[in-house]
Order: C-alpha cells, then sequence, then structure tokens
C-alpha cells in the first residue's frame, strides 16, 4: 500500500469514527462482555465477576424449574399465535386486495392500531378483557354467555387473550402480504380462468406460489418477533394480576423465556441472564434456519434464481 | 480540500472519543465516609436520590430544608428517581453514585451488601455515637445485614387487620377477632352469593390483594432464610406450611374458579373500588397506608378498626406480631462526598419534628421512637393500634438473602399452585422450592 492509499485509509477510518466507535462501544463490546459474563457469577456493583464455567448453563437446562414452563409457553404462542396471525393477515389482505373503492381507507384502519405502541395495546386489552368490568364481557352477557371467559385472570385463557392482541396489530404483515398480493400478475389468474379453474384453484397455482416469498419474510420475522415476545405478557399479566403475584401470571401461563430472563435481570443476577440471552440467540438461530432450509419446498421463486 | 476533511476527521474522533470517556469515568471522591465534617465546612452540594415523588416528594422536602438551615454549608439537590435501586445500581457500577439516596428495599439489603452497593454506617455510626435504641427495633433491623448497617431507617409500614364494625355487628361479633378460628366463623357468616351462586362478599382472604406470603410466614414464626442469608429455611420446621393450609381451607370453602371469578371483580387497589373499601371483604390484613384510604375514596366505609393480626392457634392473643417493612438513607459506594453524605442522612433520621409531620403525610410510621411519640395520630382510635404495634416488640423484621429476596417469586408461583389444586404433596413440594431458592443463591454468591 502506498503513502497515498494509507493516508486515504486513515482519513476513511476517521470520518467512520463517530460510528466505528459508538457500534464498538455500544454493540460490539456488550455483545463480547455478556459471552464472558454468561460463564461467570455476576451482579452489577463493585464485586468483580467471577468465573464458574458451565455452572450457569447447567443450571439452566437441569435446575431452573421455569425454563420448561416458559419454553412451553413461547412454543405455544409460536405454533398457535404465529400461524393465526398470519392466517387473519392473509385473509384481510386478500380481501383489501379485491376491494376497489375505499380501498386507502380500509388499509388505514387495518394498520392503525400497528402504531400503538405495545405496552398501549396490552393495556388497552387488559381493560377491554377484564372479565367484570370490561366491555367483551359485557357484550358476551348481553348476548347471553352466563360465564365468559376470566382471559387474564384464568390459566386457561390467559394465552389465547394474548394471541388476540397479536392478531389485532396484524396490520404491519397484512400490508406486506397486500403488496405481495397486489404484484400478482393478472394475466396468470386469466389463464387459470381460460382453463377453466376456479377460486380455489387459482389460490392453490397462483396467489400462494407468488406470495410465497412474502410469506416466508413474515414467517422469519414473525417467529423472532415471537421468540422475543416479552412486552404484553409483562404488561397483561402484571395488570390483571397485581404486584404481589410472580411473573407471568395467573399460574405461570404467560411466562415466556424473555420474561424469564428479565426476572433473572431484574434480581441482578447478570451472569445467569447472559447466559439465557445466548441461549435464545442459539435458538433462534436453529429455528430460523431449519425454516429457512423448508424454504426450497414451499417458496417459488422466479426461474434460474436459487 | 483533503486537509479540511482531516481536520474535520480528528474533531468527529476527538468528540466522539471524549463523550465516551465522559460517560466511562468517574471522578474521584472529594470526601470519605470516616472523613469528619466540621460546623465550618466549605460549602458542598450534596445530591440526594429520593423514590418520592409529586405531592409526597414536596412533604419530604421539608425534611431535606432543615438539615440544609442546620448545616448552612450544606446545599441539597433533591433529586426523584423512578425504579431508584435499579437506576442507582446502574450509577453505582458505573461509578457515578449520588451522594446519598434512599433505600426503601430491604428484601434487596443483603444483595446490596453483598455486591459492596452501600457503605456500612457502623464506624461513623460509632464514633458519632448514635445511640441505635433510638429507632423502633424492628425498623433497625430492617437496616442491617450481617451485623452491619447499611441504612439508617426514618419510615416503615406496620400491617393489621382491618375491620369493619357493622359487618362484624352483622355476624354477630362485638368485639374484632383474636384467633383464626374467630376469622373463619366471621368469615362463615358474612359470605354472601349472588342469585347465580358467584360470590358477592366474603368475611375474610388471606390473599385478597395478592400474597404477602412472608408477611404471613413471619406471623406464623418461620423464616424465609437463615440468620446467615445463605440459605433458604421456609420447608423447615412446618411453619409456613401450616399457613398454606390455613390458606388453602378458603379455597375448598369455596373453589378455586369461585375465588378466581371473585377477584376479576375487584377494582383498581388504589381506588374507590378497593375490595375491602367496596365492601367485598370485611376484614383485610394489609399494610397501614390502607387506613388513608378511607377519607381518599370518600364513600362508606367510615365505622372501621385495626388490631393486630391473630396468629396461629397457640400464640396467644397480644404475643402475635406484625412484620414491617421499611425505608431508610443510605450512602453508595463511590459516593462523591461520603462525609457529608453522612452529616445529612444522620441529621433527617434524625429530626424528630419533621419526620412525625412527614409521615403522618405520607401515612407511614416514623422509624425514630420520639417521631412517633409526637405522632398527632395517637389521639386517632383508628391509627393508634398501628403506632402502638410499631413501638411494641412484637413488630418483627424477616432477614433478607445475600441474593436477594430470591424466593418471593418461586413461592408466591408455588403458593398459587397449590391453592389452585396442583400440589399433591405439599411439605414435598415446598421442599423443592426450597433447594430451588438455595440453587439461586448459590449460584448467585457461591455455596
Amino acid at each position: 500500500m502506498n503513502r497515498a492509499k494509507g493516508r486515504r485509509a486513515v482519513l476513511v477510518v476517521s470520518m467512520l469514527s463517530p460510528w466505528l466507535i459508538g457500534f464498538a462501544a455500544l454493540t460490539a463490546y456488550p455483545i463480547v462482555i455478556s459471552a464472558y459474563y454468561s460463564f461467570t457469577r455476576y451482579s452489577f456493583g463493585t464485586v468483580d465477576p467471577q468465573w464458574i464455567g458451565w455452572d450457569n448453563y447447567t443450571y439452566l437446562f437441569t435446575k431452573d424449574p421455569n425454563f420448561g414452563h416458559a419454553l412451553r409457553n413461547t412454543l405455544f404462542l409460536a405454533a398457535v399465535g404465529l400461524p393465526l396471525r398470519m392466517l387473519v393477515a392473509f385473509v384481510t389482505a386478500g380481501l383489501l386486495a379485491t376491494k376497489r373503492r375505499g380501498a386507502g381507507i380500509y388499509r388505514v384502519l387495518y394498520y392503525l392500531p400497528t402504531l400503538v405502541p405495545s405496552v398501549a395495546g396490552a393495556l388497552l386489552f387488559t381493560f377491554l378483557l377484564q372479565p367484570e368490568y370490561g366491555p367483551v364481557n359485557r357484550l358476551l352477557h348481553a348476548l347471553g354467555v352466563s360465564h365468559p371467559p376470566l382471559w387474564f385472570f384464568d390459566p386457561n385463557w390467559s394465552k389465547p387473550a394474548l394471541t388476540l392482541i397479536s392478531i389485532w396489530s396484524v396490520g404491519d404483515t397484512m400490508l406486506i402480504l397486500l403488496a405481495g398480493l397486489l404484484n400478482v400478475p393478472r394475466t396468470l389468474y386469466e389463464a387459470v380462468e381460460l382453463d377453466g379453474g376456479g377460486p380455489w384453484t387459482k389460490f392453490r397455482h397462483v396467489t400462494f406460489p407468488m406470495v410465497s416469498p412474502v410469506t416466508f419474510f413474515i414467517l422469519v420475522t414473525g417467529l423472532i418477533g415471537v421468540l422475543q415476545s416479552f412486552d404484553e405478557a409483562y404488561i397483561s399479566s402484571s395488570a390483571a394480576a397485581g404486584p404481589q403475584a410472580p411473573p407471568g401470571a395467573p399460574e405461570g401461563s404467560l411466562l415466556t423465556y424473555p420474561l424469564m430472563q428479565l426476572n433473572a435481570f431484574q434480581h441482578n443476577r447478570v451472569g445467569y441472564a447472559s447466559a439465557m440471552a445466548w441461549v435464545m440467540f442459539l435458538m433462534t438461530l436453529v429455528l430460523t434456519a431449519l425454516v429457512t432450509v423448508s424454504r426450497k419446498r414451499w417458496v417459488h421463486t422466479s426461474a434460474g434464481e436459487a | 480540500m483533503t486537509a479540511r476533511f482531516r481536520r474535520l476527521a480528528a474533531v468527529a474522533t476527538a468528540l466522539t472519543g471524549t463523550l465516551l470517556a465522559a460517560a466511562c469515568t468517574s471522578d474521584k471522591p472529594a470526601s470519605g465516609l470516616t472523613d469528619t465534617v466540621t460546623e465550618q465546612h466549605a460549602p458542598t452540594t450534596l445530591e440526594l436520590w429520593t423514590a418520592w415523588s409529586g405531592a409526597e416528594l414536596t412533604a419530604f422536602k421539608p425534611l431535606v430544608a432543615a438539615c440544609e438551615k442546620k448545616y448552612p454549608w450544606m446545599t441539597v439537590n433533591l433529586v426523584p428517581k423512578e425504579e431508584l435501586e435499579k437506576v442507582a445500581l446502574a450509577a453505582i457500577t458505573a461509578g457515578n453514585p449520588p451522594d446519598a439516596m434512599e433505600y426503601r428495599d430491604p428484601g434487596s439489603l443483603g444483595q446490596a451488601a453483598q455486591q459492596k452497593l452501600l457503605q456500612p454506617l457502623d464506624e461513623v455510626a460509632s464514633r458519632d455515637q448514635i445511640d441505635w435504641t433510638q429507632f423502633v427495633p424492628a425498623a433497625e433491623r430492617l437496616s442491617t445485614f450481617g451485623g452491619k448497617h447499611y441504612t439508617i431507617p426514618y419510615a416503615f409500614d406496620v400491617y393489621g387487620l382491618f375491620y369493619d364494625v357493622d359487618l362484624l355487628k352483622e355476624a354477630g361479633f362485638d368485639k374484632p377477632p383474636t384467633t383464626l378460628a374467630e376469622i373463619d366463623a366471621i368469615n362463615a357468616k358474612l359470605t354472601k352469593r349472588n342469585a347465580d351462586g358467584s360470590l358477592a362478599r366474603v368475611g375474610f382472604l388471606p390473599d385478597y390483594a395478592g400474597s404477602y406470603l412472608s408477611n404471613y410466614a413471619a406471623l406464623w414464626g418461620g423464616d424465609i432464610y437463615g440468620a446467615d442469608g445463605k440459605s433458604a429455611v421456609f420447608a423447615t420446621g412446618g411453619k409456613l406450611q401450616a399457613f398454606l393450609e390455613w390458606e388453602k381451607s378458603f379455597y375448598t370453602t369455596y373453589t378455586p374458579q369461585q375465588l378466581r371469578t371473585f377477584k376479576a371483580t375487584f377494582g383498581e387497589f388504589d381506588s374507590a373500588k378497593n375490595p375491602w373499601l367496596a365492601g367485598k371483604v370485611a376484614m383485610a390484613y394489609d399494610g397501614e397506608w390502607l387506613a388513608a384510604y378511607p377519607k381518599r375514596y370518600d364513600g362508606g366505609r367510615k365505622n372501621w378498626g385495626v388490631v393486630p393480626m391473630p396468629g396461629p392457634d397457640g400464640v396467644a392473643t397480644g404475643e402475635n406480631v406484625t412484620p414491617i417493612s421499611g425505608n431508610g438513607l443510605a450512602i453508595p459506594t463511590g459516593s462523591k462526598h461520603a462525609a457529608e453524605a453522612w452529616a445529612l442522612i444522620k441529621c433527617m433520621a434524625t429530626d424528630t419534628t419533621d419526620l412525625a409531620t412527614f409521615n403522618g403525610y405520607v401515612a407511614n410510621i416514623s422509624a425514630l421512637k420520639s417521631a412517633i411519640a409526637l405522632d398527632p395520630r395517637r389521639a386517632d382510635p383508628q391509627w393508634k393500634p398501628f403506632l402502638d404495634l410499631a413501638s411494641s416488640g412484637r413488630a418483627v423484621v424477616l432477614g433478607s438473602s445475600a441474593a436477594g429476596d430470591v424466593a418471593a417469586d418461586p413461592l408466591a408461583a408455588f403458593e398459587e399452585s397449590y391453592l389452585n389444586g396442583k400440589v399433591a404433596d405439599l411439605p414435598a413440594g415446598l421442599t423443592k422450592v426450597q433447594t430451588e431458592v438455595q440453587g439461586q443463591i448459590d449460584g448467585s454468591v457461591g455455596p
């Protein structure tokens, strides 16, 4: 490298330094240090971390009574909540795609809930679904349901209630799907019609393959979102059960993995919480990889693309 | 062009570097805790963090102002902080703590001691001949861990049994209950159901506003942690188990589903719809803050009283205890003006007149015996029992663990499962939770 090139490299690095230093100090360093903390007994304070090897990890997998529980709750949200959410997004987008007059207004209306901060949304739903005073149960009463669900007060109904929130804020997913649907060339549908195919054939052989790349995208981002789902569970659980209740009340039915991790962090078990964060990262990586591998089987790509 | 760019680049690097350096470094302390502070001191501004806010913060200010008057060199910058202990934890770890702070989470005091977040005050306290017996014994014990004082107490809470005089009369009782059997009897008489069989009112419900498991444990004579703060002991001795069995009797008198439906009808705790205030429970075991509610939410519930909560059978009335929790003032590790801060918190915690006024306003109890004696609420029959309980030897404190109150959540979760019929073997279940909690303590502080 000659002198001029060297000077230029120094100049480029200096110009980038505000970002580089910020990235190094606020992103790279925390990642590295959390990996180190995960092998230590460490709490914030003025006492140094103490190396304990794999102890945090073995405790998490073999002894922590909440681990299996939190995993099951999170998996419920992934296996039931996420598909439901995607289905609703698909149906809504499908309806909006066919609508011509006033479509813009409907799009805005369906998208609006996405703009509500998740905490506000969760609080809103704890009010709507309050068993005694909430409008939902009052309506159910009026419709003749004598014992409407207790929602966030009942371990059997708390997760379905949580799923309702995620369906309500389906706007962003719906909008992406809608863009995908509107991009499907009309000519393909006309071709099916000429061949005598009905609506199902159109969906099966045109719509679904054409929007499958978009579906893949929302599946991956949705999965990552569900694994990290925390705000709604945290807010609705503590709003309904009161401050003395253990995290994820009632009966731990809303204890998601991130909530359990927050709990360790709040109890200042920094080493342990770091180990949990890394396990979460690896779980996300594996699940995303599995979905990506499955892509070959169901995601349609234009000829020539991988 | 290049020269100008180079200069710009250099400025950018320098600026980011300086900002980061400023964020990561801290100044050297100007004084250590044991330094002496004379009357003729150089003007010093102290930062004091508090969790009080709004009108309560306004009521807190005279306490500070009185000390500024006493020490003319002292200016106090009172900073209200939400989530005080957590924010302070971050500040102490980063080496930028306030000079002094309020500490109101005695459950985590053991952890604060273990992680060296607060400075032990014993050396300066004995130098300045602080007489710890001027404080209510239980409040003083809340300030200690492992035999050392980490805070100086100034306010605390006492629990008692609130009852409605008229409802008790309706049940045929002229006097408040003194035994658990009487509570059960009153409960049976006062239970009212709606047409569809759901509960409209109960006489008593141990967990009416969530769980106060450690309070009941104290009442039953059981400990949560061992004296060293490094062991979990709640499953040993059968005390907590005995309480849980009594609590469970409410879940068999009614069904878990009935109680779930009933609790869902409770309004916000701090509102006119508070279940005790609204008459959904005739008796409530709660802290003295509840005594302020009937006036705050002027609606019904005027004829009420408070007595010590009866203990388990075999414990005579008058010998049963009342558990407490409370607030103290502390000097964090790394305080820049520790000696001056000590002068401040010592002054605040021993200011009889202002403490009496302040605690009267926020509906707490003063930790200072002389302030309790001066408390105008002595004349109020609904407040007197609390003040009596507070100054009696019957007020007790449960110890803390060196890992913080790690038992609270697992115990509350276990209690919930047990009450809802998901635990077949109570002693075995409790022992299992104890082992888990022990694992958490060991994981945080080492076996």
